[in-house]
């Protein structure tokens, strides 16, 4: 059956006027930007070129061979290692956001004294701006002065435990912000420290809709609370956490302020473990002036995600279905 | 036998278990934000030094003095002045000066300091007046108070007139100021001297002899006639092969005294003659001169391994050795093994034929019996210092930078992107909940998908695309409100959008159905049935959308002025120019949170049965 669409059209104009603000504003700042950077990745745009924009010597897929096999190109050099960071600063975030949310509202799901002012509390971290998370743990995590290391070190003799456990610890302080794997382990505790109050409270949403009816079965069948927990209450709250995976990795794959501010000047290569992708071509971009290779990556990496996005909605579409 | 327990003990106790470790959570997810603002009111050099509990202000005994009535006085450099007798403490007073320096002259003593002025104590009268010393009307520089080495004071014979200044890298400064009435009568500045920039100056003691005010610094000593107000050069530096004075008295009235480090000089004051007359290099160990004082026509030198005496013709009369103050701890307690302190004698003071007065670091003070060579009693301020609780460092924050700015501008531009894209993105929600027009199933992914793409990618496009706009048009955008609200509003509608459908879906159609019964055209509708059920939802967006928006960085940085400047792009700027002022950077951290922090406290109902709402229902 073929559809009037003029007719429709007429049907529903309110529902097109309400429409028609958001709709141009995506065309002009999220469609019309988007085509220019993606036409931006083929050509040849650097502060000489700027000036030109468009017109700018076109290059095919020179940028693209350029980041991904030139060894000369300087945005090939970091490429791999902070694509593997943000791999592994991705999932270890998003995993460890839902994990470590999924315990505390599991705790905050009990009846006790104070629940509400517990829960707000738990919730102030979300509420800091990245960049002073930045800033704030950027100073936790220094060397002497930091209050990690102190606390480590000078509190609870963290290298004489280790030392007595049979693990070989230098008593010196260690360097967090230096580049070493150990600056992945900097930037990842902060992210979570700051993500994980969201899927907390989503999850404890999700999980006070859970009916009692079902808990009091497992009672009878004899369940213990691991049965319950992976019998009923993960399961059952599937829709909520593949939401916030989903959550997870747009944000912590495209994340930038908490690096960029916690590195002191921010602007400056943090290291080979300190470097996320978007951190990467922002200072390729911007700091280097190779537009034109800064968008190639970009598209690249929207690719992966979009692709990403499909696998993850080819998983949620059977999450829907079964709710249905 | 475990089994034998009770289920509902077995229970409680599981609650009290989950009840501390939830405790424990709390507390370490609260850290760091205790830590910030905790921080930001302690002082740099406390956080340097990796210090947790907030420092105390040195409490050394700088002044000391036997009154008439045999109680004894002592000023401690925190300001705090206090009376002893019969070891106990008869009356304190506490100014919490920074950087403080006292004179005394029969029954006023005189308090100056770096951050609070000049205070006169009446001893008699027991009350205090206070004179502000416009110090920084030379500098210029906001933050000049935390680089004060100690201010520098000195007293006219009769007690009528004092001279001060502070110890400041290239600060020439000197006011003179009516003891009396406590006003400023005039001010010299050394630093005409010298016509180098170069060349800077720091005043580190003054005295006055006759009618010439005298000045030791770092570039030797500088005269400064009274009566004309004209500044010489009496003795330059070279001849104390390029160090500094560091104390500097008079003996009498001809003859002035002054030392460096090491060595000790005596200048005579009609014949223009500087004579070297001791110095510690001779001695066995290389000992620091670490106080100087004269009186009953001798010079008392202090150094770190006891007490040396000259005469007025530079002899010397007598060294007597003893590390008296060896094991005096942190506190000022004696204790044997205690820690060793540098720097012994800090300061002499009251001097007679009979017995001085030996100045140590943390309150304690020696009383020496000169006449027999021994140490006859020890005193102890036992108050530590006021602690050091900084509220400075937001003052000196506000004075740096302009955050007051930042902050308006933030509030702007994130409450009016707040109101805009909530405006937009509820008509936009609830016509793509309500009506299946054709293309309502692309448009939602399209809005999906809008947050795929990554924001660096914008940033030259958005950028370019504005400055054509304004090169045909006219009309600015960078720099302006209007253009970032814009790009702020179009890039968090999407997301808005996203949380609110689910709000608009969850109210029953029936209710709409009714009111379009009754008459209601679809905008009433939603004006009248939809918009009020849906308030708390659009409520929770907006605070989302403003927290989002205060945090944002990459656009801001690009698109905004030295006029629209946001909070983030000014502590940004502000981080790379204080890299190791950490106490200013929490200061900075925490204003910018406590507005989200307040707004988030104020609406965290609506927020949370919102955005939780929003998330699962969808």
């Amino acid at each position: 059956m073929r559809r009037n669409y003029i007719a429709e059209a007429k049907k529903y104009k309110v529902a097109y006027a309400f429409i028609a603000p958001a709709f141009v504003g995506m065309l002009l700042l999220h469609f019309l930007p988007l085509v220019q950077g993606i036409y931006m990745s083929f050509l040849k745009l650097n502060q000489f070129t700027l000036f030109a924009y468009l017109g700018a010597p076109y290059v095919g897929l020179r940028n693209y061979s350029d980041a991904l096999f030139n060894p000369a190109s300087p945005m090939r050099l970091g490429l791999g290692h902070a694509a593997l960071n943000t791999l592994i600063y991705g999932i270890v975030v998003t995993i460890g956001t839902i994990s470590i949310g999924m315990i505390v509202a599991l705790m905050l799901n009990r009846k006790f004294f104070g629940r509400a002012l517990v829960r707000t509390f738990f919730i102030f971290p979300w509420v800091i701006p990245q960049f002073v998370v930045g800033i704030l743990w950027g100073f936790m995590w220094q060397q002497n002065n930091g209050v990690i290391n102190v606390m480590l070190y000078d509190w609870f003799k963290f290298d004489k435990i280790m030392q007595f456990i049979g693990f070989h610890v230098s008593s010196t302080k260690p360097f967090w912000l230096s580049g070493d794997p150990r600056t992945l382990v900097a930037i990842i505790l902060p992210t979570m420290w700051r993500g994980w109050p969201l899927s907390m409270l989503m999850l404890l949403a999700g999980l006070q809709g859970i009916s009692q009816d079902y808990y009091e079965a497992a009672d009878i069948d004899g369940a213990n609370g691991w049965q319950k927990f992976w019998q009923i209450t993960f399961p059952l709250l599937k829709p909520v956490w593949s939401i916030l995976i989903l959550f997870g990795m747009i944000f912590n794959f495209y994340s930038f302020n908490i690096v960029y501010m916690m590195f002191g000047n921010g602007a400056g290569f943090p290291g080979d473990w300190g470097d996320l992708i978007m951190v990467n071509i922002f200072r390729n971009a911007f700091l280097r002036y190779d537009f034109g290779t800064g968008a190639a990556v970009s598209v690249m990496l929207m690719t992966c995600m979009i692709s990403a996005v499909l696998v993850w909605y080819s998983f949620y579409k059977n999450v829907e279905k079964d709710r249905a | 036998m475990f089994k034998k327990v009770p289920y509902h003990v077995k229970y409680k106790i599981f609650n009290q278990v989950i009840n501390f470790v939830m405790i424990s959570m709390l507390i370490i997810t609260l850290f760091p934000i205790f830590w910030m603002i905790y921080n930001s009111f302690m002082s740099n050099q406390d956080i340097s030094l990796g210090r947790i509990m907030m420092g105390r202000a040195a409490h050394h005994v700088i002044l000391s003095r036997k009154l008439v009535d045999n109680s004894i006085l002592l000023g401690t450099s925190d300001g705090a002045i206090t009376f002893y007798k019969d070891d106990k403490i008869i009356e304190r007073n506490n100014f919490k000066t920074f950087a403080t320096s006292m004179e005394m002259n029969n029954d006023k003593l005189f308090i100056s300091s770096g951050d609070k002025g000049l205070y006169k104590y009446d001893l008699l009268a027991k009350q205090a007046e206070n004179l502000q010393i416009p110090w920084q009307e030379q500098l210029k520089d906001p933050l000049f108070i935390n680089k004060i080495a100690g201010t520098v004071m000195t007293l006219s014979a009769d007690g009528s007139k004092l001279w001060l200044t502070i110890a400041y890298n290239n600060y020439g400064t000197i006011f003179e100021v009516d003891a009396k009435t406590m006003t400023i009568l005039r001010s010299f500045d050394v630093r005409t001297l010298f016509a180098s920039s170069y060349e800077k100056i720091s005043i580190s003691a003054l005295v006055t002899a006759g009618d010439i005010l005298y000045a030791g610094t770092n570039k030797g000593l500088i005269e400064v006639s009274l009566a004309d107000g004209q500044v010489k050069q009496a003795y330059g530096n070279d001849i104390l092969q390029g160090k500094d004075i560091k104390y500097l008295r008079s003996i009498n009235d001809q003859q002035l005294v002054f030392c460096t480090d090491y060595q000790v000089y005596l200048y005579t004051r009609s014949t223009h003659e500087t004579k070297a007359v001791y110095s510690t290099h001779s001695t066995e160990y290389l000992r620091v001169i670490s106080a100087m004082r004269t009186g009953q026509d001798q010079v008392y030198i202090g150094t770190s391994a006891g007490l040396v005496i000259l005469d007025n013709s530079g002899k010397l009369v007598k060294d007597i050795n003893g590390a008296w103050f060896k094991d005096v701890d942190e506190f000022g307690h004696i204790r044997d093994g205690g820690k060793l302190i540098e720097g012994d004698i800090i300061n002499i003071d009251f001097i007679n034929d009979q017995e001085v007065f030996l100045e140590s670091l943390h309150g304690r003070v020696a009383i020496f019996d000169l006449k027999e060579d021994k140490l006859v009693s020890t005193i102890l301020v036992d108050k530590p210092g006021y602690i050091n609780f900084r509220w400075r460092n937001y003052v000196d924050l506000w004075n740096n930078i302009d955050f007051g700015l930042y902050l308006r501008n933030s509030f702007i531009i994130c409450g009016l992107t707040m109101l805009i894209s909530m405006l937009l993105a509820t008509i936009t929600a609830y016509a793509l909940v309500r009506f299946p027009f054709p293309g309502a199933r692309t448009f939602s992914v399209g809005i999906l998908a809008t947050q795929m793409i990554p924001g660096v990618m914008f940033l030259i496009p958005i950028h370019i695309m504005f400055t054509n706009f304004t090169r045909y048009t006219g009309i600015p955008i960078h720099g302006t409100f209007g253009g970032i609200i814009f790009i702020y509003s179009a890039f968090f509608l999407p997301f808005s959008v996203w949380i609110l459908r689910s709000f608009f879906a969850a109210i029953p159609v029936a209710l709409e159905e009714a009111a379009t019964i009754d008459g209601c055209t679809p905008f009433q509708v939603f004006l009248k049935i939809s918009l009020p059920l849906a308030i708390p939802g659009v409520i929770a967006t907006g605070v989302f959308v403003f927290i989002v928006a205060w945090d944002e960085l990459m656009f801001a940085w690009i698109l905004t002025n030295a006029k629209t400047m946001t909070i983030p792009v000014g502590i940004r700027l502000f981080v790379g120019n204080f890299q190791n002022r950490f106490d200013l950077m929490m200061a900075a951290a925490t204003v910018a949170t406590v507005p989200v922090m307040l707004i988030f406290f104020l609406l965290q109902k609506y927020i949370v049965s919102g955005l939780t709402a929003g998330a699962v229902k969808e």
